[in-house]
């Protein structure tokens, strides 16, 4: 339990205004000491609970009600450099919610919604993930592909990096999840940011979106025949670039990285680097998998991948978040990609499954995968 | 031979340009030669510049000529992809001892003894050691680039030959000469290969960034906080010489960690007697043939892990 917590339940059962007084006083809440977070919670509640989705520890605890009073409290122990998101469940007797905690201003924000966020210490949000003033920006164009793999039509956005220039050739990156990357985890400020620091070359950012998410990315032969085939060459048509597979690379995080393996090994010459965020590589090696029906195209794929790997590309950086189940799955892969010769690099991180962890490990994934000319220019 | 010229060394001019003033200062007047070679394909772009000075400029386009003759002349052009090849398996080797180098000094420099004499005899041989490779690696490299030029001296070559009478015309009729940043090794390969330097010696220059560091005597490449790598300071070649006695650190603000005094102590003892001057926005230093002045808020390194401002000599 935090100090200034304990201080207050010393004096006995606190009073309305002695709450108010405390809660003025050490916001904003969890409250952070050493190792620990104790959050707090006021209000006429039945019960409260801390909602999480944190891997390997109880999906819910229990707030401790200060008995006689609307003051409830957890305390729970956490990692340093450690981000969770979470929520709290509130039963009121007459209804159950889940809401985020009013006592947090720290939200993060993602397609379902938004959720509170404890970050202990050590953590601070990256400053190149901020827009900067003195950053060149780069622009986004738009274009569409009537795409017969898929049989629907298809809506590309394009980064193009400042000071780009037709006469010279760029790497590319396609993305998967285009416009969630861009709202949730703050894509083009960060590639933006990146190339005006010279931490990675200028570069043509393809965003493509799904149609049918869990179909489209369940490692369905028809998206990668759509990216290597369609959209590849459309934007090769419009923009100068690089044609070896080296300078070419396919990303995305949780179905994106699976969307992303599968289309690199059903394509091997056509990307030679991949960044697979928090992949959703379920397999199986002994009976049925317990991830939903979702799932079983991942698992079909995931297994003959594991039993035929091939050579999907040359250079993969993979990231996973230790608060997340996937991180089982993600560790295994990672000796089975350098067994067969890949250059690989896998970073863990104390996050869980969300945009803000993905868009925290992009500075270290692309200024690996594509390293730039940070040394050698001073303008 | 110490240039009789006046040199001016600026840090970065892209938010706060300060070349004009420098030039009304120095009474650099009449027509300029600009030098923007590092920024590659982007040579031709100087309307920024010329609307800050307020006069057209003449740019030598050294990094077309270059170009023109690497695509006509193969051999040499081959020569030339050779050397670099070379040069890149002696800096992997450099790189290596360099780590190890390093590792042993920042050790030393952040343990606290009762007996600091002992301790601090250390740190001075360590730091030594690692100064006796930078040395080692210069004597390295400048043999390879003596072996290419035994084989393929610039100056003998017809179009390169050309190209130098062209550059000299066209010197003799500017004031002065203006060195913009940009990738530092396209720029010292156009001027080391192209043969600069006789031809700058002597006249007004003012340079900034990749352009300051050319310059110099030795040219450090450095970052502390690189997304890859522990960011050890090395040494890159030599450069022209025209300035001497000093490390030019553009961008030093936002490239180095300034308040670890460890850090500031190490650079600034491992480049010693040469000084380490800090080029930021808005600062830089001249030389008059004889001593180095600050400009605005210059700032140099010392050893004792200060950034402290510089003082007129």
């Amino acid at each position: 339990m935090a100090p200034a917590l304990r201080d207050l339940l010393a004096k006995g059962k606190p009073k309305p205004d002695a709450i108010e007084d405390f809660i003025g006083e050490n916001g904003p809440f969890p409250i952070l000491d050493g190792g620990r977070a104790t959050f707090v919670f006021v209000g006429p509640a039945k019960e409260v609970r801390w909602q999480h989705w944190i891997f390997g520890l109880p999906t819910s605890q229990e707030f401790n009600r200060v008995e006689g009073t609307d003051l409830w409290h957890l305390t729970v122990e956490l990692r340093r450099n450690s981000r969770i998101e979470y929520k709290l469940l509130v039963d009121y007797g007459d209804q159950r919610v889940l809401v985020r905690d009013p006592l947090n201003p720290l939200r993060a924000v993602d397609p379902y919604g938004a959720n509170s966020v404890c970050a202990t210490t050590g953590y601070s949000r990256p400053e190149w993930t901020w827009p900067s003033e003195t950053t060149r920006a780069g622009r986004m164009e738009t274009f569409t592909i009537e795409s017969e793999a898929l049989g629907e039509t298809k809506y590309i956005q394009v980064y193009r990096p400042a000071r780009f220039r037709p006469t010279c050739r760029y790497p590319l990156l396609v993305v998967h999840d285009g416009t969630d990357y861009q709202r949730f985890s703050a894509f083009k400020i960060v590639l933006d940011n990146l190339i005006h620091r010279l931490e990675i070359p200028p570069m043509i950012v393809v965003f493509t979106d799904p149609g049918d998410r869990l179909h489209e990315y369940a490692a369905d032969p028809r998206h990668a025949k759509h990216i290597v085939e369609e959209v590849v060459p459309a934007v090769e048509e419009r923009y100068p670039l690089e044609e070896r597979a080296l300078s070419r690379c396919i990303m995305g995080a949780s179905f994106g990285g699976v969307a992303s393996l599968s289309t690199a090994w059903r394509y091997p010459d056509a990307f030679g680097k991949l960044l697979l965020q928090s992949g959703s590589f379920a397999f199986t090696d002994i009976g049925h998998h317990e991830r939903g029906p979702a799932f079983d195209p991942v698992v079909e794929f995931m297994n003959e991948f594991r039993g035929k790997p091939g050579r999907p590309a040359e250079q993969i950086y993979m990231s996973c978040g230790v608060y997340e189940s996937l991180i089982y799955e993600n560790r295994s892969l990672f000796p089975l990609l350098q067994d067969i010769g890949i250059s690989v690099r896998f970073e863990e991180a104390r996050d869980g499954h969300n945009w803000e962890n993905w868009r925290d490990r992009l500075r270290g994934a692309l200024s690996w995968l594509f390293p730039g000319p940070l040394w050698m220019v001073y303008e | 031979m110490q240039p009789l010229t006046s040199v001016t060394l600026l840090g970065p001019q892209r938010h706060q340009p300060m070349v004009n003033e420098v030039l009304e200062e120095r009474g650099i007047e009449g027509r300029l030669a600009v030098i923007t070679g590092g920024w590659e394909e982007r040579e031709d772009e100087v309307d920024d510049l010329e609307s800050h000075l307020g006069r057209p400029t003449l740019n030598l386009h050294l990094y077309r000529r270059f170009q023109e003759v690497i695509s006509s002349e193969k051999a040499f052009s081959q020569a030339i992809i050779d050397r670099n090849d070379r040069l890149r398996i002696a800096q992997t080797l450099y790189r290596r001892r360099l780590r190890l180098g390093l590792e042993s000094v920042r050790n030393l420099y952040g343990l606290t003894l009762p007996r600091m004499d002992l301790l601090i005899a250390e740190r001075t041989d360590a730091l030594r050691a690692v100064s006796d490779l930078d040395h080692h690696y210069l004597t390295q490299i400048r043999g390879i680039h003596q072996a290419f030029m035994d084989l393929w001296d610039p100056t003998l070559n017809p179009m390169i030959a050309e190209i130098r009478v062209q550059l000299k015309e066209e010197l003799e009729g500017c004031a002065g000469v203006l060195i913009a940043g940009g990738n530092v090794s396209v720029l010292l390969d156009q001027l080391h290969l192209l043969q600069l330097r006789p031809l700058l010696a002597n006249r007004p220059i003012v340079a900034w960034s990749a352009g300051a560091m050319v310059i110099t005597d030795r040219i450090v490449l450095f970052h502390d906080n690189p997304p890859q790598g522990r960011g050890d300071p090395e040494i890159y070649d030599d450069g022209l010489r025209l300035a001497p006695r000093l490390v030019a650190l553009p961008h030093a603000k936002y490239r180095l960690k300034l308040t670890d005094e460890r850090r500031v102590g190490i650079l600034a003892g491992r480049f010693a007697p040469a000084s380490c001057v800090a080029l930021d926005e808005g600062s830089g230093v001249h030389w008059d043939g004889f001593h180095w002045t600050p400009i605005g808020a210059a700032r140099h390194l010392e050893r004792d892990g200060q950034v402290s401002e510089m003082v007129h000599a």
